[in-house]
């Protein structure tokens, strides 16, 4: 274990450090906002929650800047224009101005596509596991809810979720999925997509949050469908490759008529001055997102290369993130790697007994990361085959 | 911007979209009033930059939060990938220093991205189709068109003839529902109840519908100067069914930046905290917000100025002869005995702008926000043109 990992533990002691990194709420962890007092080389690593570990890129800073001065204090002005984000993400993802709906992180975006689209009488079906926001939602709103379980292949099982789309109101398919971490390529989205149109009424929420982070070509997203088809919205956000999670910006893509009936319910004065500047400027910045996802990609192969060189399969991971399957309990795991101040991704059930989600730092972090994976699952090196 | 903190984030302009190509930071004159703040009167009479259009249309705090609210944006921003739990300060530590000043606990605290967005969720927490809101008219209006969505009943009680929320009558008509909206000071006509009217509304709501929500507004509670008035903030934290919502859209002057609050009885904030958005507030919002909540001197100072552009607004108007109420928030609202949109329109060729409509008073009423001394100056010359 390196130096610095070794002296932070000796500091606060295993037991306490241990303890106050399990005790897991969400992002909402107590122990990481502690953690930042720390000199950065005592810090613990975090690999649990699929954060950029950068932040925004320098034109998107610049642009955040002048978002907070330029005029007369913006930061004070209600009616926000979003004309430079829309006009950025028609430019870049080629759909019309109209049909954009920009907010609060894509989770407003899934939010108000689950209250609009769903109901007591029409259910939200849902990957398991998957993403929670619209299933959570929906649990708060009396819209039941269908768990479709994944397939054999840790993928989405779009038949079967096709079949559950009968008489739904709305039916979330992410893609990658999180936290299996795999996608379906375009031609399985085609050919689900013209399931559920055939044989349902169903609207399709299809959430591409790590888009920027795929790289298998056979991946395509559905944002232009969505502008055609009445029955199909796209979620975007810029929480992951942008590096905006905590200043709260998303957007989708539909066709106006979705956009119409979202719009009658969507709190539309949720966007801050700070994010609308920096998400134009980051869309834009098309080299810099390239640089990340080409840094993502180097990490991501080297990690998974680390796996697979240990005897330890993972799915096919197009996202900012692994899930592999270590053999053993996730809470073992993850308390295994606390005490050496790695922190690792919770449960998710029904995969909890075997399978760990480990999120993907930066390359010097994930050096010092599998050395501690090593030493808690007792690896040896494998002959690849 | 200095210099060295260009350097620091570079000198990039983004290429490709002209719309992109942003306006450069100028340092605008008002800006300068933050080195000024010692002298307060220096303040007040800094020069508008030519050509701008003086807003007086959505009660915007006109000098903005200040350059030390400003500087704790900056410094989140390469922090921006992180969320507010985990920022420092965090959204916690603006919960407990807001639960702190208000002798409560975090947990009789809950942050909203705007007040707004603590609006509509005590609508969609609080009512159905079985269970009405009661609000006034004219006020605010926001929490009536999300009960409309929702298919919620809203009861619009009169204001009476001073321009005051009718207590009694809403208190009659709270039997049986779930919300009450009582916004104190009134949006738009700038009354303000006193704690007696207050605490004797609850004595009579808690009589007559127990079970019944009530929603005291105080987005403008900070620029309330009647020695009468005090915030429903202690009756709500320890009476159930009551919360009161504030903001740090007006004296604080972060509108932009989306951070409400919403205070009270733990249970209540607790079933409204149930339909907040995940993650809803943002980080450099909470990053200003500490730093301004942290900054009193600055909001007596805010407080101050306005009460004097104010009471200059008014005086003119009266010696006009238009009747106005007197006012406790950032703006006015005047009786100029003509329909409030071609008021609108004639000061907008002037390059000033005024208030929506807000029937059912849009035929003879107009709001008006309060700018800065200088800025009503010139406002009130454009007035007395148009309705000569």
């Amino acid at each position: 274990m390196s130096v610095s990992r070794r002296s932070f533990v000796k500091k606060v002691g295993i037991g306490s450090a241990a303890a106050a990194m399990m005790a897991y709420d969400g992002p909402r962890s107590v122990a990481r906002a502690w953690s930042l007092s720390l000199p950065e080389e005592e810090r613990p690593l975090f690999l649990q929650y699929n954060e950029n570990p950068f932040g925004p890129g320098p034109r998107a800073l610049d642009a955040m800047e002048t978002g907070i001065t330029a005029g007369s204090h913006p930061t004070a002005r209600y009616g926000l224009s979003s004309t430079a984000l829309v006009d950025a993400i028609t430019a870049t993802q080629g759909v019309p101005q109209a049909n954009i709906i920009i907010g609060n992180g894509s989770t407003q975006i899934l939010r108000t596509a689950t209250h609009v689209f769903t109901s007591p009488a029409k259910h939200l079906v849902t990957g398991a596991p998957s993403y929670g926001e619209c299933s959570a939602y929906a649990k708060l709103i009396g819209t039941p809810v269908e768990f479709v379980p994944v397939s054999a292949s840790m993928r989405l099982d779009l038949d079967a979720m096709a079949d559950a789309a009968k008489g739904a109101g709305l039916v979330f398919v992410d893609n990658p999925n999180n936290p299996t971490a795999a996608l379906h390529d375009a031609d399985a989205m085609g050919a689900f997509i013209d399931r559920v149109m055939t044989e349902s009424e169903a609207m399709i929420l299809i959430d591409e949050a790590y888009h920027d982070y795929v790289m298998d070509p056979a991946y395509r997203s559905e944002i232009t469908r969505a502008v055609r088809n009445k029955r199909i919205l796209v979620a975007r956000t810029f929480s992951k490759a942008h590096g905006m999670a905590g200043i709260r910006i998303g957007y989708g893509v539909a066709h106006t008529d979705t956009l119409a009936s979202m719009n009658e319910w969507h709190y539309d004065s949720s966007l801050n001055v700070a994010a609308l500047a920096g998400a134009a400027a980051s869309l834009l910045d098309t080299e810099h997102t390239a640089t990340e996802q080409a840094r993502n990609t180097e990490v991501r192969r080297f990690t998974v290369d680390w796996f697979k060189s240990r005897g330890i399969q993972g799915t096919d991971t197009q996202t900012n993130f692994l899930f592999v399957h270590t053999g053993v309990p996730a809470a073992d795991f993850r308390s295994g790697c606390a005490e050496h101040a790695v922190m690792v991704g919770r449960d998710f059930s029904p995969f909890h007994d075997a399978w760990a989600r480990i999120s993907l730092g930066t390359m010097e972090e994930m050096q010092r990361a599998i050395e501690v994976f090593e030493q808690v699952l007792e690896l040896k090196k494998v002959a690849v085959a | 911007m200095s210099l060295s903190r260009r350097a620091l984030f570079g000198a990039h302009t983004a290429d490709g979209s002209e719309r992109l190509r942003t306006l450069i930071a100028a340092r605008r004159r008002e800006s300068l009033v933050d080195e000024l703040w010692p002298n307060l009167d220096e303040a007040a009479t800094v020069a508008q930059p030519a050509g701008g259009e003086i807003r007086l249309m959505f009660n915007e705090n006109p000098l903005g939060p200040g350059e030390r609210a400003l500087d704790a944006v900056r410094e989140m921003f390469p922090g921006a990938s992180r969320y507010s739990e985990n920022t420092s300060p965090s959204m916690g530590d603006l919960q407990a220093a807001l639960a702190a000043a208000n002798d409560a606990r975090p947990e009789h605290v809950l942050l909203g991205a705007g007040s707004g967005e603590l609006l509509k969720d005590a609508v969609q927490a609080f009512t159905s189709k079985s269970k009405h809101m009661v609000t006034a008219t004219p006020t605010y209006t926001a929490s009536t068109r999300v009960a409309e969505y929702l298919g919620t009943e809203v009861r619009a009680i009169p204001l009476d003839s001073d321009g005051k929320l009718n207590l009694v009558a809403m208190a009659e008509a709270s039997r049986g529902a779930g919300l009450v909206f009582v916004c104190n000071p009134n949006n738009p006509t700038a009354t303000v109840h006193q704690a007696e009217a207050i605490a004797e509304f609850v004595g009579r709501v808690q009589q007559i519908s127990p079970e019944t929500v009530i929603h005291f507004d105080e987005a403008y509670h900070e620029y309330v100067t009647d020695p009468g008035y005090r915030s429903a903030l202690s009756l709500a934290l320890w009476t159930p069914n009551i919360f009161v919502s504030r903001t740090f859209s007006k004296v604080y002057g972060l509108a932009g930046l989306r951070i409400g609050y919403g205070v009270g009885h733990k249970d209540t904030i607790a079933q409204l905290g149930r339909y907040g958005l995940p993650d809803n507030v943002n980080n450099v919002g909470v990053a200003a917000a500490y730093a301004t909540f942290h900054d009193p001197v600055r909001m007596r100072r805010e407080i101050r100025r306005n009460g004097e552009a104010r009471r200059f607004t008014i005086d003119f108007f009266r010696k006009a002869g238009h009747e106005v109420f007197e006012s406790n928030t950032n703006f006015i609202f005047v009786n100029i005995g003509r329909p409030a949109a071609g008021m609108r329109a004639a000061c907008q060729e002037h390059g000033i702008r005024i208030g929506r409509d807000f029937p059912p008073m849009e035929k003879t009423h107009v709001r008006i926000s309060i700018g800065t001394m200088e800025q009503m100056q010139q406002a009130t010359a454009v007035f007395a043109k148009v309705l000569a």
